[in-house]
Protein backbone atom coordinates (compact mmCIF):
# COMPACT_ATOMS: atom_id res chain seq x y z
CA UNK A 1 0.00 0.00 0.00
CA UNK A 2 1.22 3.62 -1.18
CA UNK A 3 0.81 6.30 1.07
CA UNK A 4 -2.14 7.51 -1.51
CA UNK A 5 -3.99 4.34 -0.97
CA UNK A 6 -4.31 5.16 2.67
CA UNK A 7 -7.65 6.92 4.09
CA UNK A 8 -7.05 11.24 4.11
CA UNK A 9 -6.88 12.34 7.93
CA UNK A 10 -9.88 14.83 6.95
CA UNK A 11 -12.18 12.33 5.18
CA UNK A 12 -12.11 9.92 8.68
CA UNK A 13 -12.62 12.95 10.68
CA UNK A 14 -15.75 12.96 8.22
CA UNK A 15 -16.42 9.86 8.87
CA UNK A 16 -16.05 10.22 12.54
CA UNK A 17 -18.35 13.44 12.42
CA UNK A 18 -20.94 11.19 10.88
CA UNK A 19 -20.76 8.32 13.50
CA UNK A 20 -21.30 10.80 16.05
CA UNK A 21 -24.10 11.96 14.47
CA UNK A 22 -25.58 8.49 14.16
CA UNK A 23 -25.17 8.14 17.57
CA UNK A 24 -26.70 11.17 18.62
CA UNK A 25 -29.47 10.29 16.50
CA UNK A 26 -29.80 6.97 18.18
CA UNK A 27 -30.21 8.56 20.69
CA UNK A 28 -32.94 11.06 20.26
CA UNK A 29 -35.01 7.80 18.79
CA UNK A 30 -34.60 5.92 21.87
CA UNK A 31 -35.46 8.91 23.86
CA UNK A 32 -38.74 8.80 22.38
CA UNK A 33 -39.23 5.24 22.65
CA UNK A 34 -38.43 6.07 26.56
CA UNK A 35 -35.78 7.99 28.17
CA UNK A 36 -34.37 4.93 30.39
CA UNK A 37 -33.90 2.80 27.18
CA UNK A 38 -30.81 5.54 26.43
CA UNK A 39 -28.50 3.22 28.40
CA UNK A 40 -29.46 0.22 26.05
CA UNK A 41 -28.27 1.90 23.25
CA UNK A 42 -24.62 2.55 24.23
CA UNK A 43 -23.87 -0.98 23.66
CA UNK A 44 -26.13 -2.09 20.82
CA UNK A 45 -24.34 0.74 19.05
CA UNK A 46 -20.63 -0.03 20.32
CA UNK A 47 -21.47 -3.90 19.35
CA UNK A 48 -22.84 -3.16 15.90
CA UNK A 49 -19.68 -0.70 15.08
CA UNK A 50 -17.45 -3.57 15.60
CA UNK A 51 -20.01 -6.13 14.18
CA UNK A 52 -19.68 -3.66 10.96
CA UNK A 53 -15.95 -3.26 10.80
CA UNK A 54 -15.07 -6.95 11.22
CA UNK A 55 -18.06 -7.59 8.32
CA UNK A 56 -17.73 -4.52 5.86
CA UNK A 57 -14.60 -3.11 7.14
CA UNK A 58 -15.79 -0.01 8.63
CA UNK A 59 -18.90 1.62 11.01
CA UNK A 60 -21.44 3.03 9.12
CA UNK A 61 -19.58 6.83 8.90
CA UNK A 62 -17.06 4.75 6.98
CA UNK A 63 -19.10 2.82 4.81
CA UNK A 64 -20.47 6.51 4.08
CA UNK A 65 -17.20 7.91 3.06
CA UNK A 66 -15.70 5.01 1.16
CA UNK A 67 -12.87 4.10 3.29
CA UNK A 68 -12.08 0.85 5.28
CA UNK A 69 -10.16 -0.81 8.02
CA UNK A 70 -8.53 -3.84 6.49
CA UNK A 71 -4.81 -5.76 8.74
CA UNK A 72 -1.38 -5.96 6.99
CA UNK A 73 -2.76 -8.77 4.57
CA UNK A 74 -5.70 -6.78 3.52
CA UNK A 75 -8.26 -8.14 5.42
CA UNK A 76 -10.98 -7.03 7.65
CA UNK A 77 -10.34 -7.10 11.06
CA UNK A 78 -11.94 -10.42 13.19
CA UNK A 79 -14.80 -9.39 15.58
CA UNK A 80 -12.04 -9.82 18.72
CA UNK A 81 -9.60 -7.38 16.88
CA UNK A 82 -12.16 -5.13 15.78
CA UNK A 83 -13.41 -4.77 19.60
CA UNK A 84 -9.47 -4.69 20.82
CA UNK A 85 -9.17 -1.86 18.36
CA UNK A 86 -12.39 0.43 18.93
CA UNK A 87 -12.54 0.20 22.61
CA UNK A 88 -9.42 -1.35 24.37
CA UNK A 89 -6.59 0.96 22.09
CA UNK A 90 -9.30 3.55 21.34
CA UNK A 91 -9.39 4.12 24.66
CA UNK A 92 -5.51 4.37 24.97
CA UNK A 93 -5.07 6.66 21.78
CA UNK A 94 -7.57 9.27 23.15
CA UNK A 95 -5.64 9.57 26.60
CA UNK A 96 -3.18 12.80 26.33
CA UNK A 97 -6.57 14.80 25.21
CA UNK A 98 -6.21 12.21 22.02
CA UNK A 99 -2.54 12.87 20.89
CA UNK A 100 -3.27 8.71 19.53
CA UNK A 101 -5.53 10.43 17.36
CA UNK A 102 -3.50 13.24 16.39
CA UNK A 103 -0.85 11.00 15.48
CA UNK A 104 -2.86 9.97 12.68
CA UNK A 105 -1.89 13.61 11.00
CA UNK A 106 2.15 13.00 11.29
CA UNK A 107 2.43 9.29 10.71
CA UNK A 108 3.88 8.31 6.98
CA UNK A 109 1.12 5.19 6.88
CA UNK A 110 -1.62 7.35 8.34
CA UNK A 111 -2.03 5.43 11.51
CA UNK A 112 -3.22 6.35 14.51
CA UNK A 113 -1.79 4.44 17.93
CA UNK A 114 -4.65 2.84 17.85
CA UNK A 115 -3.93 1.37 14.10
CA UNK A 116 -0.74 0.84 15.11
CA UNK A 117 -1.61 -1.72 17.91
CA UNK A 118 -3.94 -3.53 16.45
CA UNK A 119 -2.15 -3.48 13.44
CA UNK A 120 -4.83 -2.04 11.29
CA UNK A 121 -4.46 0.55 8.12
CA UNK A 122 -7.45 2.69 6.91
CA UNK A 123 -7.41 2.69 3.38
CA UNK A 124 -10.30 3.83 0.36
CA UNK A 125 -12.51 1.81 -0.83
CA UNK B 1 19.30 -19.15 47.83
CA UNK B 2 19.15 -15.46 47.22
CA UNK B 3 20.50 -13.80 44.42
CA UNK B 4 23.11 -10.86 45.06
CA UNK B 5 21.77 -7.65 43.44
CA UNK B 6 23.26 -4.65 42.80
CA UNK B 7 20.22 -2.02 42.90
CA UNK B 8 22.88 0.75 41.51
CA UNK B 9 23.01 -1.14 38.35
CA UNK B 10 19.67 -2.24 38.14
CA UNK B 11 18.29 1.83 38.84
CA UNK B 12 21.20 2.78 36.07
CA UNK B 13 20.22 0.40 33.67
CA UNK B 14 16.21 1.17 33.75
CA UNK B 15 16.94 5.14 33.92
CA UNK B 16 18.54 4.32 30.08
CA UNK B 17 15.70 2.06 29.31
CA UNK B 18 12.94 4.43 29.87
CA UNK B 19 14.39 7.43 28.46
CA UNK B 20 15.43 5.43 25.18
CA UNK B 21 12.49 3.99 24.37
CA UNK B 22 9.70 6.53 24.57
CA UNK B 23 7.02 4.27 22.90
CA UNK B 24 6.83 2.30 26.41
CA UNK B 25 5.46 5.36 27.71
CA UNK B 26 2.11 4.84 25.80
CA UNK B 27 1.78 1.48 27.81
CA UNK B 28 3.16 3.52 31.26
CA UNK B 29 0.93 6.05 30.32
CA UNK B 30 -2.44 3.45 30.09
CA UNK B 31 -1.41 1.48 33.62
CA UNK B 32 -0.86 4.79 35.18
CA UNK B 33 -4.42 5.69 34.11
CA UNK B 34 -6.22 2.86 34.76
CA UNK B 35 -4.72 1.80 38.18
CA UNK B 36 -3.90 5.04 39.28
CA UNK B 37 -0.13 4.09 39.95
CA UNK B 38 3.60 5.38 38.98
CA UNK B 39 3.30 8.62 41.11
CA UNK B 40 3.66 9.26 45.07
CA UNK B 41 0.15 9.91 45.53
CA UNK B 42 -0.53 13.20 43.82
CA UNK B 43 -3.18 14.93 45.71
CA UNK B 44 -5.49 16.81 43.21
CA UNK B 45 -5.59 19.51 46.58
CA UNK B 46 -8.79 21.12 44.91
CA UNK B 47 -11.16 23.30 47.56
CA UNK B 48 -14.91 23.26 46.18
CA UNK B 49 -15.92 24.89 48.87
CA UNK B 50 -17.47 27.85 47.72
CA UNK B 51 -16.98 31.32 49.99
CA UNK B 52 -20.95 32.85 48.82
CA UNK B 53 -22.82 29.30 49.39
CA UNK B 54 -25.28 30.93 52.02
CA UNK B 55 -25.66 33.94 49.95
CA UNK B 56 -28.15 32.54 47.55
CA UNK B 57 -30.51 34.85 45.59
CA UNK B 58 -34.28 34.20 46.56
CA UNK B 59 -34.98 34.39 42.81
CA UNK B 60 -32.57 31.13 42.68
CA UNK B 61 -33.80 29.29 45.26
CA UNK B 62 -37.12 29.26 43.81
CA UNK B 63 -35.58 28.37 40.74
CA UNK B 64 -34.28 25.38 41.89
CA UNK B 65 -36.72 24.31 43.95
CA UNK B 66 -39.20 24.19 40.23
CA UNK B 67 -36.17 21.99 38.30
CA UNK B 68 -36.50 19.90 41.48
CA UNK B 69 -40.31 19.91 41.78
CA UNK B 70 -40.11 19.26 37.53
CA UNK B 71 -37.18 15.99 38.26
CA UNK B 72 -39.49 14.49 41.01
CA UNK B 73 -42.60 14.37 38.70
CA UNK B 74 -40.98 13.47 35.84
CA UNK B 75 -39.30 10.49 37.55
CA UNK B 76 -42.77 9.40 39.04
CA UNK B 77 -44.25 9.32 35.50
CA UNK B 78 -41.53 6.64 34.71
CA UNK B 79 -43.06 3.22 35.29
CA UNK B 80 -41.72 0.45 37.55
CA UNK B 81 -41.01 -1.63 34.82
CA UNK B 82 -38.90 1.14 32.96
CA UNK B 83 -36.69 1.33 35.59
CA UNK B 84 -35.68 -2.24 36.05
CA UNK B 85 -34.95 -2.00 32.54
CA UNK B 86 -32.79 0.37 33.13
CA UNK B 87 -31.09 -1.46 35.85
CA UNK B 88 -30.44 -3.72 33.45
CA UNK B 89 -28.89 -1.96 30.78
CA UNK B 90 -26.86 0.21 33.62
CA UNK B 91 -25.19 -3.20 34.76
CA UNK B 92 -24.74 -4.41 31.23
CA UNK B 93 -22.87 -1.23 30.89
CA UNK B 94 -20.82 -1.34 34.36
CA UNK B 95 -20.19 -5.20 33.05
CA UNK B 96 -19.04 -4.04 29.99
CA UNK B 97 -16.68 -1.18 31.32
CA UNK B 98 -14.89 -3.70 33.99
CA UNK B 99 -13.85 -6.06 30.99
CA UNK B 100 -13.01 -3.22 28.91
CA UNK B 101 -10.58 -1.92 31.96
CA UNK B 102 -9.41 -5.34 32.90
CA UNK B 103 -8.59 -6.34 29.10
CA UNK B 104 -6.84 -2.87 28.69
CA UNK B 105 -4.86 -3.01 31.89
CA UNK B 106 -3.59 -6.94 31.22
CA UNK B 107 -2.81 -6.11 27.57
CA UNK B 108 -0.95 -2.93 28.71
CA UNK B 109 1.03 -4.58 31.33
CA UNK B 110 1.67 -7.69 29.01
CA UNK B 111 3.45 -5.46 26.25
CA UNK B 112 5.24 -3.26 28.90
CA UNK B 113 7.03 -6.12 30.40
CA UNK B 114 7.86 -7.82 27.19
CA UNK B 115 8.71 -4.69 25.20
CA UNK B 116 10.99 -3.81 28.01
CA UNK B 117 12.25 -7.63 27.47
CA UNK B 118 13.20 -6.47 24.03
CA UNK B 119 14.62 -3.29 24.76
CA UNK B 120 17.11 -4.85 27.33
CA UNK B 121 18.40 -7.09 24.63
CA UNK B 122 19.16 -4.18 22.16
CA UNK B 123 15.84 -3.97 19.98
CA UNK B 124 14.16 -1.21 19.10
CA UNK B 125 10.50 -1.33 20.51
CA UNK B 126 7.84 0.64 18.80
CA UNK B 127 4.34 -0.43 19.71
CA UNK B 128 3.56 -2.33 16.46
CA UNK B 129 6.57 -5.17 17.27
CA UNK B 130 5.96 -5.10 21.42
CA UNK B 131 1.39 -5.26 21.61
CA UNK B 132 2.14 -9.33 20.81
CA UNK B 133 3.68 -9.36 24.17
CA UNK B 134 -0.02 -8.18 25.61
CA UNK B 135 -2.38 -9.57 23.35
CA UNK B 136 -0.55 -13.51 23.38
CA UNK B 137 -0.77 -13.27 27.45
CA UNK B 138 -3.72 -11.06 28.27
CA UNK B 139 -6.02 -14.74 28.73
CA UNK B 140 -3.81 -15.52 31.10
CA UNK B 141 -3.08 -12.41 32.97
CA UNK B 142 -7.09 -12.17 33.75
CA UNK B 143 -7.48 -15.86 34.62
CA UNK B 144 -4.16 -14.67 37.12
CA UNK B 145 -6.06 -12.04 38.32
CA UNK B 146 -9.16 -13.50 39.32
CA UNK B 147 -7.04 -16.23 41.33
CA UNK B 148 -5.47 -13.87 42.93
CA UNK B 149 -9.32 -12.62 43.79
CA UNK B 150 -10.32 -15.81 44.55
CA UNK B 151 -7.15 -16.36 46.73
CA UNK B 152 -8.01 -13.00 48.71
CA UNK B 153 -11.54 -13.44 49.18
CA UNK B 154 -11.01 -17.03 50.72
CA UNK B 155 -8.18 -15.76 53.11
CA UNK B 156 -10.62 -12.82 54.32
CA UNK B 157 -13.66 -14.71 54.89
CA UNK B 158 -11.50 -17.93 56.27
CA UNK B 159 -9.92 -15.40 58.64
CA UNK B 160 -13.44 -13.61 59.48
CA UNK B 161 -14.56 -17.27 59.82
CA UNK B 162 -12.15 -18.08 62.50
CA UNK B 163 -12.12 -14.31 64.36
CA UNK B 164 -16.20 -15.29 64.42
CA UNK B 165 -15.80 -18.32 65.97
CA UNK B 166 -12.61 -17.26 68.47
CA UNK B 167 -14.67 -14.07 69.64
CA UNK B 168 -17.96 -16.55 70.62
CA UNK B 169 -16.06 -19.07 72.46
CA UNK B 170 -14.35 -15.90 74.69
CA UNK B 171 -17.51 -14.06 74.52
CA UNK B 172 -18.72 -16.09 77.45
CA UNK B 173 -14.79 -15.15 79.56
CA UNK B 174 -14.92 -11.41 79.66
CA UNK B 175 -11.58 -10.51 80.34
CA UNK B 176 -9.79 -12.81 77.69
CA UNK B 177 -12.58 -11.06 75.21
CA UNK B 178 -11.09 -7.56 75.99
CA UNK B 179 -7.44 -8.85 75.27
CA UNK B 180 -8.88 -11.17 72.38
CA UNK B 181 -10.08 -7.90 70.60
CA UNK B 182 -7.18 -6.12 71.32
CA UNK B 183 -5.15 -8.49 70.74
CA UNK B 184 -6.66 -9.58 67.02
CA UNK B 185 -6.92 -6.06 66.17
CA UNK B 186 -3.15 -5.35 66.07
CA UNK B 187 -2.48 -8.52 64.67
CA UNK B 188 -5.02 -8.55 61.60
CA UNK B 189 -3.92 -5.12 60.80
CA UNK B 190 -0.38 -6.63 60.53
CA UNK B 191 -1.48 -9.81 58.94
CA UNK B 192 -3.31 -7.05 56.20
CA UNK B 193 -0.32 -5.20 55.41
CA UNK B 194 1.75 -8.54 55.35
CA UNK B 195 -0.78 -10.21 53.06
CA UNK B 196 -1.12 -7.42 50.82
CA UNK B 197 2.66 -7.21 50.56
CA UNK B 198 2.75 -10.72 49.49
CA UNK B 199 0.12 -10.81 47.13
CA UNK B 200 1.79 -7.76 45.33
CA UNK B 201 5.41 -9.70 45.18
CA UNK B 202 3.52 -13.02 44.03
CA UNK B 203 1.57 -10.78 41.36
CA UNK B 204 5.16 -9.14 39.84
CA UNK B 205 6.99 -11.97 39.74
CA UNK B 206 3.89 -14.34 38.61
CA UNK B 207 3.20 -11.49 35.27
CA UNK B 208 6.43 -11.51 34.36
CA UNK B 209 6.78 -15.54 34.56
CA UNK B 210 3.52 -15.42 32.54
CA UNK B 211 4.72 -12.94 29.87
CA UNK B 212 8.45 -13.73 29.33
CA UNK B 213 8.34 -17.77 30.08
CA UNK B 214 4.99 -18.76 28.80
CA UNK B 215 3.70 -19.92 32.07
CA UNK B 216 0.30 -20.76 33.11
CA UNK B 217 -1.61 -18.71 35.28
CA UNK B 218 -1.92 -21.31 38.09
CA UNK B 219 2.11 -22.49 38.17
CA UNK B 220 3.13 -18.79 37.72
CA UNK B 221 1.19 -18.25 41.04
CA UNK B 222 2.65 -21.08 42.33
CA UNK B 223 6.07 -20.01 41.41
CA UNK B 224 5.84 -16.36 41.87
CA UNK B 225 4.97 -17.33 45.55
CA UNK B 226 8.12 -19.04 45.98
CA UNK B 227 10.30 -16.64 44.32
CA UNK B 228 8.82 -14.15 46.86
CA UNK B 229 9.59 -16.26 49.51
CA UNK B 230 13.44 -17.00 48.83
CA UNK B 231 14.14 -13.37 47.52
CA UNK B 232 11.67 -11.53 50.39
CA UNK B 233 14.42 -9.16 51.05
CA UNK B 234 15.50 -8.11 47.90
CA UNK B 235 12.21 -7.83 46.60
CA UNK B 236 10.98 -5.72 49.96
CA UNK B 237 14.16 -3.43 49.10
CA UNK B 238 13.54 -2.85 45.28
CA UNK B 239 9.78 -2.27 46.06
CA UNK B 240 11.29 0.40 48.53
CA UNK B 241 13.32 2.35 46.41
CA UNK B 242 10.86 2.18 44.15
CA UNK B 243 8.35 3.73 46.40
CA UNK B 244 11.08 6.02 47.17
CA UNK B 245 11.95 7.11 43.64
CA UNK B 246 8.78 7.05 42.82
CA UNK B 247 7.75 9.72 45.84
CA UNK B 248 10.63 11.85 45.28
CA UNK B 249 10.62 12.33 41.30
CA UNK B 250 6.49 12.35 41.58
CA UNK B 251 6.54 15.24 44.10
CA UNK B 252 9.65 17.12 43.06
CA UNK B 253 8.55 16.94 39.63
CA UNK B 254 4.89 18.00 40.45
CA UNK B 255 6.12 21.03 42.34
CA UNK B 256 7.72 22.45 40.07
CA UNK B 257 5.38 21.43 37.03
CA UNK B 258 2.93 23.29 39.38
CA UNK B 259 4.96 26.57 40.41
CA UNK B 260 6.39 27.13 36.86
CA UNK B 261 2.06 27.08 35.72
CA UNK B 262 1.30 28.99 38.61
CA UNK B 263 2.81 31.92 37.38
CA UNK B 264 0.97 32.54 34.23
CA UNK B 265 -1.99 31.44 36.02
CA UNK B 266 -2.24 34.00 38.37
CA UNK B 267 -1.25 36.42 35.99
CA UNK B 268 -4.30 35.32 33.81
CA UNK B 269 -6.68 35.47 36.59
CA UNK B 270 -6.01 39.41 37.91
CA UNK B 271 -8.92 39.83 35.08
CA UNK B 272 -11.34 37.73 36.71
CA UNK B 273 -11.47 39.29 40.05
CA UNK B 274 -11.88 43.13 37.86
CA UNK B 275 -14.58 41.40 35.73
CA UNK B 276 -17.01 38.40 36.27
CA UNK B 277 -16.12 36.96 33.13
CA UNK B 278 -13.05 37.69 30.72
CA UNK B 279 -13.21 34.76 28.16
CA UNK B 280 -9.73 34.93 27.08
CA UNK B 281 -8.51 34.24 31.00
CA UNK B 282 -10.60 31.25 31.00
CA UNK B 283 -9.26 30.03 27.85
CA UNK B 284 -6.24 30.49 29.32
CA UNK B 285 -6.44 29.23 32.31
CA UNK B 286 -7.91 25.80 30.91
CA UNK B 287 -5.03 25.80 28.46
CA UNK B 288 -2.94 25.96 31.53
CA UNK B 289 -4.87 23.27 32.94
CA UNK B 290 -4.59 20.70 30.63
CA UNK B 291 -0.58 21.30 30.15
CA UNK B 292 -0.56 20.31 34.32
CA UNK B 293 -2.70 17.41 33.87
CA UNK B 294 -0.50 16.40 30.44
CA UNK B 295 3.32 17.11 31.80
CA UNK B 296 1.48 14.86 35.35
CA UNK B 297 0.43 12.16 33.18
CA UNK B 298 3.57 11.81 31.50
CA UNK B 299 5.84 12.11 34.78
CA UNK B 300 4.12 9.20 35.44
CA UNK B 301 3.88 7.11 32.73
CA UNK B 302 7.43 7.24 32.92
CA UNK B 303 7.77 6.47 36.31
CA UNK B 304 5.33 2.96 35.61
CA UNK B 305 8.11 2.24 32.78
CA UNK B 306 10.70 2.92 35.20
CA UNK B 307 9.45 0.38 37.92
CA UNK B 308 8.56 -2.08 35.84
CA UNK B 309 12.21 -2.16 34.46
CA UNK B 310 13.25 -2.61 37.73
CA UNK B 311 11.14 -5.33 38.38
CA UNK B 312 12.17 -6.85 34.86
CA UNK B 313 15.95 -6.97 35.76
CA UNK B 314 14.89 -8.02 39.44
CA UNK B 315 12.91 -10.63 37.87
CA UNK B 316 16.15 -11.93 35.48
CA UNK B 317 18.44 -12.12 38.08
CA UNK B 318 16.86 -13.96 40.67
CA UNK B 319 14.83 -16.28 38.11
CA UNK B 320 18.67 -17.06 36.22
CA UNK B 321 19.42 -18.09 40.31
CA UNK B 322 16.54 -20.27 40.35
Amino acid sequence: MTKNDFAHPLIRFVAHVLDSLIFAAGIGAFWLVSPVAIVFWLPVYGLLTVYLTSKFGGSIGQILVRIEVVDGDGKYLTFKMAFFRTYVVGMVAGLLFGLGYLWILRDENRQGWHDKISGAFVRTR
Amino acid sequence: MAAEIDFGSVIKRSKDLVFKNRWLWVYGLVVATLTGSGGSGFGNGFSTSDSKSGKIPPEAQKMVQEVGKAVTDWVATIPAHAWILFGIGLLILIVLGIIVQWVTISWAKGALIGGLEEADKGEIVTLQNTTHFGIKSLKKLIIFNIITSLISLGTIIALLVVYGLVSLVLSFIQPLMILWMVMSGLLGLLGLIIFLVVLAMVAIYAERLVVLKDFSPWEAWKKGLAISRGNFLNTVLMGLLNSGIGCGVGCVTSLVITTVLAIPAVILAIPLFAKNVFWPSIVGLIFLLLVWVTANSLVRAGLVVFNFSNWNQIFKKVYDKE
